[in-house]
């Protein structure tokens, strides 16, 4: 069995953990990611229970100088699952921090130990090892969304007046299930550049650089042609637009790899938000940019256990 | 571990016109080598020699150009599997994980070559090698030659029958290389290990290998036994004087 207790697959997917978790950089920003996504709850609810009370005054005095019909409750038709709204944003940015740190970790350990040809010399061989990584890193980051979607799970029970339905529960993890696609994305960038450059620091600002632009530059510029769609999103169809050509030609050319707009738009859809940006093309575009990302991690460990350079 | 005929073969290391290139650059010329079970072979030369590479090509990690190599009777290229269940390999430089135990390192190697005790394999190995105290230690803790020792134990975890050194006393103080040389010793002795070292210590082949190498731009040009070196060269007063000989030979 290539699960069973001795398969060198298990092995190393269960040392990938260990490895990690001792590790100080992938500790401190879990403790930040599980703190934040219980914070994000806190002012979600926060929120909610501000504008309910505000709400509930205004009908009151409302009421009290003799008005009768009042205004519908706005947060009637808002689900529940808007006090996770703040997640989406802490997803994009520590999110894809931390899961750059765990890809890059992930070989930048075994490179600094000096292991890889003791590895590679061991009868599992490469496939396993490059098997063991990708399952590994994949484990490790899904088992970080796991932690999160327990906390806020979790402290929905210990709120008053909160209670998710199943179908509310269903929703909430497929905003979980697509941002670990998205994520999938940043941790196979951050293997990909461990293992390509020799240099430890550089190896780790890369993906970084690369995060910035997939999350800060390329959006504003592919929606520079609608400048008020990041703030709020709204379709198209309802949005300014901006004059000239250049946002429209960027738009054209950018928005096909700007996927934090596109994970923005799905989460938004199953945190029933806002389901206007929903676009299933969307999410297979987010899960190619993954698998894309994934194979080309196994190119570079297959190349790079294979170069002649390195034994050298 | 999978259970496969041993083949009957006298040579733990047999090397047949192995040749290797990198980029059309040869840095292996038709190399022949033929080391008997039991010997502990000090393979020398000078940096960039082609040391580095012969060990590579010998422990599976790299594919020669030409020739064949077979290890305790395996083909290196067709059975690869089998030699690596065959071999005990320690690189240069290796630190291991600096934030794991010793046991979770030398654990998480058993489990890739293969074996079913763990802990009863790592008890006994590090008993062997007077280690017992520091299994529950992280390695950041541990000093150069003592991270060489759990080197050498996860070497041998698997009992292979050919040991691979690269370089193994580089950076150990002269007390790391007593003891790793009574290691070597002892391993040779008391498990019938066959050794192959490369080395630049040239005091430490004349205390511990029974044969040696000379490669010189990635040529062999001396191959022997310790003892028909040192007979061969009366006038030389160590090893050294004879290697520098060699070497200076060969350049002319």
């Amino acid at each position: 069995m290539i699960l069973s207790e001795t398969s060198p697959l298990r092995t190393i997917i269960g040392h990938e953990l260990r490895a990690l978790v001792r590790e100080g950089t992938f500790s401190a920003l879990l403790g930040i990611f599980l703190a934040v996504t219980l914070f994000s709850v806190f002012i979600g609810w926060s929120t909610r229970s501000t504008t309910l009370a505000i709400y509930a005054t205004t009908v009151a005095t409302l009421n009290g100088a003799g008005v009768s019909h009042v205004a519908p409750n706005p947060l009637l038709g808002v689900s529940t699952l808007a006090i996770f709204n703040n997640l989406i944003i802490y997803m994009l940015l520590v999110g894809a921090l931390l899961a750059i740190v765990i890809g890059h970790r992930s070989f930048v350990r075994d490179r600094r130990s000096g292991v890889i040809q003791l590895l590679l010399s061991r009868p599992a061989g490469r496939p396993f090892y490059i098997a063991g990584k990708l399952c590994g890193t994949g484990i490790a980051l899904l088992s970080v969304l796991l932690g999160m979607f327990a906390v806020s799970s979790a402290s929905t029970l210990f709120i008053p007046s909160l209670h998710l339905s199943g179908g509310e529960f269903l929703s909430l993890s497929a905003f979980y299930g697509v941002s670990f696609i998205y994520l999938s994305f940043f941790t196979a960038l951050g293997l990909l550049f461990g293992v390509y450059m020799p240099n430890e620091s550089m190896s780790l600002l890369l993906p970084i650089i690369a995060w910035i632009a997939i999350v800060f530059i390329l959006p504003e510029l592919s929606t520079g042609q609608n400048p008020v769609a990041l703030l709020n999103p709204v379709t198209l169809a309802h949005a300014p637009q901006a004059l000239g050509t250049f946002f429209s030609s960027a738009r054209a050319i950018l928005s096909p790899f700007s996927f934090g707009q596109d994970y923005v738009a799905l989460a938004l859809h199953f945190l029933r938000i806002n389901s206007e940006t929903f676009n299933i093309g969307a999410l297979f575009k987010l899960a190619a940019a993954g698998l894309a990302a994934d194979a080309a991690c196994v190119f570079a460990l297959w190349k790079y256990s294979a170069a002649a350079d390195q034994i050298l | 571990m999978e259970s496969k005929q041993p083949k009957v073969n006298p040579f733990a290391i047999e090397v047949r016109g192995v040749t290797h290139a990198y980029n059309g650059h040869k840095v292996l010329h038709d190399l022949n080598l033929s080391i008997p079970k039991g010997e502990i072979f000090g393979f020398l030369g000078h940096n960039g020699a082609g040391k580095t590479t012969t060990i590579s090509i010998l422990t599976t990690l790299l594919r020669q150009t030409a020739g064949t190599v077979r290890i305790a009777g395996y083909d290196t290229l067709e059975e690869s599997m089998d030699v690596r269940k065959r071999i005990g390999y320690l690189p240069e430089n290796v630190t291991f994980y600096n934030d794991l135990t010793a046991y979770e390192n030398l654990a998480y190697f058993a489990r890739l070559s293969g074996i079913k005790h763990v802990d009863a394999k790592i008890d006994e190995t590090l008993t062997f090698l007077d280690f017992e105290g520091v299994k529950h230690k992280k390695l950041k803790t541990f000093s150069k030659g003592m991270r060489q020792r759990i080197g050498i134990a996860q070497a041998i975890l698997h009992d292979p029958s050919v040991l691979f050194l690269d370089e193994p006393t580089s950076g150990l103080d002269p007390m790391g290389i007593k003891n790793l040389r009574d290691i070597i010793l002892r391993l040779n002795r008391e498990r019938g290990m066959t050794i192959f070292m490369n080395t630049h210590l040239l005091s430490e082949v004349g205390k511990t290998c029974t044969s040696i190498g000379v490669l010189s731009m990635g040529k062999l040009i001396y191959m022997d036994t310790m003892e028909r070196t040192l007979n061969r060269f009366p006038d030389e007063a160590s090893l050294e004087g004879i290697y520098v000989r060699m070497e200076t030979a060969e350049m002319s």
